[in-house]
C-alpha cells in the first residue's frame, strides 16, 4: 500500500495494480489503442411484470454492496498505474424509454454508449441505466470498466441486483452479503511474494524447457502456417498480432436448447466437464483445419473464482494460458474430454502466476524473439450459467442478456461460449478482428466445432479419428 | 467432517445441510475449478501428498472425507 495524493490534492491509500489487472491493461496499451476495448457493455431484460423504482432502489442497492465499483486509478511514477477505493460509487442511475424505437435503432444507441471511451483517471467508471426497450422488454444496462470488472463480476452484479429487486418486490430471500474486494486485491499482491509464486515459476519453467515446440494451428483456410513454412520449414509459429487494427465484428451462433441439452447430459452421465467438451470441440475444428493436427494449442481464460472471497468480491480476474493436448486419433471422445480436462487442471494449479511473465519464460524456452509471435491462434472462454432470479417461469423465459460488444479487440479472433438466460441453450460469440477479413472462414470453422460436439455428444465412445473423418466430409 | 464442510463452505452458498453423501459437483455446485483449489487448500491444511489421492474417484464428500482419513499425515 502507498499514499498517493491525486490531483485535487486529496491523499488516499492505493495499490499497485493486480498481474491480471496489469495484463489488460498490457494488452489494452500494446494491442488495442482505443480506450472503448476497455468497456464492458451489457443488458439484462424481460418481458412482463416490470416496478422502475423497486429496480432503481435494488440496483443502488447492489451497488453499495459492491466494493469494486468504487475502484478508481491514477497514474503514478513508481508503479505506472495505481487503484485506490473511492468513497462514493458516484454513480446516478438514469431511465431510458426506447419502447417507440425499432429494435435496430435501441440496439444501435445502446452500442454507441457501450463504444464510447471511459476516462478513467481519478473519475467514476461505471454506468447503470434502466430501460424500457421496444417489443415490452424492460430491465437494466451497464457498462462497466474492464480494470474494475470482468465478466463473472458484471454477472455476479446483475445476479444481486436481481434478487434484491425480487425481495423487495415479491419477499424473496435476500442476497447473502458480497465479498471485499480490496481483501481479494491483497491476496493477489500478497502471492507476488510467496512460495508459491515461486514454485508455480519453477512448474513454467520445466513444462516449457520439457514438453518440446507446439505448432500453430490456424482457423483461416488460407493458411498462415503453411505459408509460413514455405520459406521456414522447421518453423512451428507465425507472427500474429497487429496493434494497428484493432476494430473488431462479431458472428453469433447459437445452438439450439435440445442439443446443449444433450451435451450437458452427456457430459453429466459420463462425468465429464462441460467447458473441457466444448474445448474438444474447439480442438477437434482447429485440428480439422490443420490437417487433422494431433498438437493443438490456444489460450483459455481462467476466471479464478473458486472461493467466494473470489467469487464475490468484483474485479478483474482473468488470466490467460496455453491449453495445449496432443490427442492421438485413436481415443475415443470421451477419453480425450479427459485428457482436456486433465491438462486444464494441471494449468488450474498454477494459474496464479503473472500470464505475461508466463509467456516470457515460453517465449525464452523457444528462442522466440518478439512476443507477437504465437503457436496460439485463438482464445477460448466458457461463462458457466450463474443463476440470475427472475419473479416468475414466464418471465424467465422471455429472459435476455446481451453483450454489446464494443466492436474493437485486443485479440485476432476471441470465442466465447455462455449460456442463454432463457432456456440454458449455449451461445456460440465470435469476436473477429475485421482486418483479416474471417467471416466465411468462421461460418465453416463453427459448423465443424458443432458438428464434433454432437457427434461426441451422440456417442462418446467414438473415436477422435472418426469424427474428423465425419467433419471433414463437410463442405468447406 | 466438520472441518470439511468448513472448508467447503468457504466456496459456496449453501442452504442444504452438507452430509456425507451429497456430491460436490451436483449437490454442493463446485466447479472443476472449485474443486482444484478446494483440494490444494485441504491437502495442504493436513499434509496430503496430492500425488497420493485419486480425485477423480472422489464424488461425494463421505468419499473426500475417506481420502483425508486414509492419506492424513497433520491435524
Amino acid at each position: 500500500m502507498v499514499k498517493k495524493q491525486l490531483s485535487d490534492g486529496n491523499i488516499v491509500e492505493a495499490f499497485p495494480l493486480t498481474q491480471a489487472q496489469r495484463l489488460m491493461y498490457f494488452v489494452y496499451n500494446s494491442y488495442g489503442k482505443n480506450p472503448a476495448v476497455l468497456n464492458i457493455g451489457t443488458g439484462c431484460y424481460w418481458k412482463g411484470a416490470f416496478d422502475t423504482e423497486l429496480l432503481k432502489q435494488a440496483l443502488y442497492e447492489a451497488a453499495d454492496r459492491c466494493e469494486s465499483i468504487r475502484l478508481r486509478f491514477s497514474p503514478d511514477r513508481q508503479f505506472g498505474l495505481v487503484q485506490y477505493i473511492a468513497d462514493e460509487h458516484c454513480i446516478e442511475i438514469t431511465e431510458h424509454d426506447h419502447s417507440a424505437m425499432s429494435e435496430e435503432e435501441s440496439f444501435a444507441i445502446l452500442k454507441g454508449w457501450t463504444r464510447e471511451g471511459i476516462d478513467f483517471i481519478e473519475k467514476p467508471l461505471n454506468t447503470i441505466r434502466i430501460m424500457h426497450l421496444p417489443d415490452g422488454y424492460n430491465g437494466f444496462y451497464t457498462k462497466f470498466h474492464h480494470l474494475a470488472f470482468d465478466g463473472y463480476a458484471v454477472k455476479m452484479f446483475m445476479a444481486d441486483a436481481m434478487a434484491i429487486y425480487l425481495h423487495k418486490k415479491i419477499g424473496s430471500t435476500y442476497p447473502k452479503p458480497m465479498r471485499s474486494y480490496t481483501e481479494a486485491m491483497k491476496t493477489e499482491l500478497d502471492y507476488l511474494e510467496s512460495d508459491q509464486r515461486k514454485a508455480d515459476r519453477a512448474y513454467w519453467m520445466k513444462t516449457f524447457s520439457e514438453s518440446g515446440e507446439p505448432i500453430f494451428n490456424d482457423y483461416l483456410l488460407d493458411n498462415r502456417m503453411k505459408k509460413e513454412k514455405e520459406s521456414n520449414p522447421d518453423r512451428r509459429y507465425v507472427l500474429m498480432f497487429e496493434g494497428e487494427h484493432p476494430e473488431s465484428r462479431t458472428l453469433h451462433f447459437d445452438l439450439s436448447a435440445e442439443d446443449s441439452a444433450k451435451i450437458i447430459e452427456m457430459c453429466r452421465e459420463n462425468n465429464l466437464s462441460v467447458p473441457c467438451v466444448l474445448m474438444l470441440g474447439l480442438r477437434s475444428a482447429l485440428s480439422a483445419f490443420n490437417d487433422n493436427e494431433k498438437d493443438v494449442s490456444f489460450k483459455f481464460m481462467i476466471n479464478r473464482r473458486g472461493t467466494l472471497l473470489q467469487k464475490k468480491s468484483g474485479g478483474n480476474r482473468w488470466h490467460f494460458y496455453t491449453l495445449r493436448t496432443i490427442v492421438e486419433d485413436s481415443l475415443t471422445f470421451e477419453e480425450a474430454a479427459q485428457i482436456v480436462e486433465e491438462e486444464q487442471n494441471n494449468v488450474f494449479n498454477h494459474c496464479n502466476f503473472d500470464t505475461l511473465e508466463m509467456y516470457h519464460i515460453k517465449h525464452m524456452a523457444m528462442k522466440m524473439d518478439r512476443l507477437e509471435q504465437t503457436y496460439d491462434s485463438m482464445s477460448f472462454s466458457y461463462h458457466a450459467p450463474l443463476e440470475i432470479p427472475f419473479e416468475s417461469e414466464e418471465i424467465k423465459a422471455t429472459a435476455k442478456g446481451i453483450w454489446y460488444n464494443n466492436d474493437y479487440s485486443a485479440q485476432n479472433l476471441y470465442l466465447t461460449v455462455k449460456h442463454r438466460l432463457s432456456d440454458n441453450g449455449l451461445e456460440f460469440i465470435f469476436e473477429y478482428r475485421i482486418s483479416e477479413n474471417p467471416k466465411h472462414d468462421l461460418e465453416i470453422f463453427y459448423s465443424k466445432l458443432r458438428s464434433a460436439l454432437m457427434i461426441g455428444a451422440e456417442n462418446p465412445k467414438i473415436t477422435i479419428r472418426e469424427i474428423l473423418e465425419k467433419i471433414k466430409l463437410e463442405e468447406n | 467432517m466438520e472441518k470439511i464442510v468448513d472448508f467447503i463452505l468457504q466456496y459456496v452458498e449453501m442452504d442444504e445441510e452438507i452430509t456425507e453423501v451429497s456430491t460436490l459437483k451436483n449437490d454442493c455446485g463446485f466447479s472443476s475449478f472449485d474443486l482444484t483449489c478446494l483440494y490444494t487448500d485441504i491437502f495442504t491444511y493436513y499434509g496430503i501428498k496430492p500425488e497420493c489421492v485419486n480425485v477423480k474417484a472422489i464424488k461425494t464428500v463421505g468419499e473426500l472425507k475417506a481420502a483425508i482419513d486414509n492419506n492424513k499425515t497433520k491435524n
